[in-house]
């Protein structure tokens, strides 16, 4: 019993250790979902509209309607 | 803890973790919940198998069965793996950390990693249990012949035709 109440000590010391390793590592090379948005919106220029040309960040909002014919973002 | 209850818990983490593996199939809640059981269940199963981890590991570098070494290495790259895919399905979870008054804002990073380890775990486990199919077969084998009632075979039990009495332990069954 005592061996047991030991055994599962030292799997969830362990378990804990890595898991914290993979938290730390993972966030290192994480990028925040609200910094990727942002690296997106600064490259609305990439955007061009087919129909008009216009490569303004406001057009693209309404991009793929009839009247504007522009491109989604990808 | 027996053989054969070993067996029952490895099998039902086995089933668990098939199931787990199509969050399509289930939905996103069932996934996250039944991922959650199945961490408890991988504890228990290292819990019962610490003691041969232990044993093999101290005797990695000296004289070891090729076979030993093997399944050591593949058990900890598995468990590495698994952690790798709970510790991300938290980070990205919808469900169980809501639950839990608690809200995160995952980047891709952790999306691809859930989605490459959880690969990774599944692939693993399927070798996990190829190296170990011998003592699943053993211990099957063994556990039907120890309880043949309890798989629906009949038990046998002799008669005589001839009216003579039966030994008294047969006819006080």
């Amino acid at each position: 019993m005592q061996r047991t109440l030991k055994n599962t000590f030292a799997v969830l010391g362990v378990t804990l250790l890595t898991a914290g390793m993979v938290y730390v590592g993972g966030s290192a090379i994480d990028v925040p979902s609200a910094l990727a948005e942002s690296v997106v919106s600064t490259d609305d220029s990439a955007l061009v509209c087919p129909a008009t040309g216009c490569t303004a960040a406001s057009c693209h909002a309404t991009s793929g309607s009839a009247t504007h014919g522009g491109r989604t973002r990808s | 803890m027996s053989n054969t209850r070993r067996l029952g818990l490895d099998a039902a983490l086995l089933v668990l973790l098939v199931i787990a593996f199509v969050p399509k199939a289930t939905g996103i809640a069932i996934h996250e919940w039944l991922s959650l059981a199945l961490t408890g269940g991988l504890l228990v199963h290292m819990v019962v198998n610490w003691e041969w981890v232990l044993k093999v590991s101290a005797r990695f570098f000296d004289r070891l069965r090729t076979a030993s070494r093997i399944n050591l290495l593949i058990d900890a790259t598995t468990f590495l793996s698994a952690v790798t895919v709970m510790a991300s399905g938290l980070a990205i979870s919808q469900v169980v950390l809501a639950a839990s008054g608690a809200a995160t804002a995952p980047g891709a990073t952790w999306y691809m990693l859930h989605s490459l380890s959880a690969r990774t775990t599944m692939l693993l486990s399927l070798v996990h249990v190829a190296l170990h199919w011998r003592w699943v077969v053993s211990t099957t084998r063994r556990a039907w012949n120890a309880s043949p009632g309890f798989f629906g075979t009949p038990e046998m039990v002799p008669i005589r035709i001839d009216g003579a009495s039966l030994p008294k332990s047969v006819e006080e069954r």
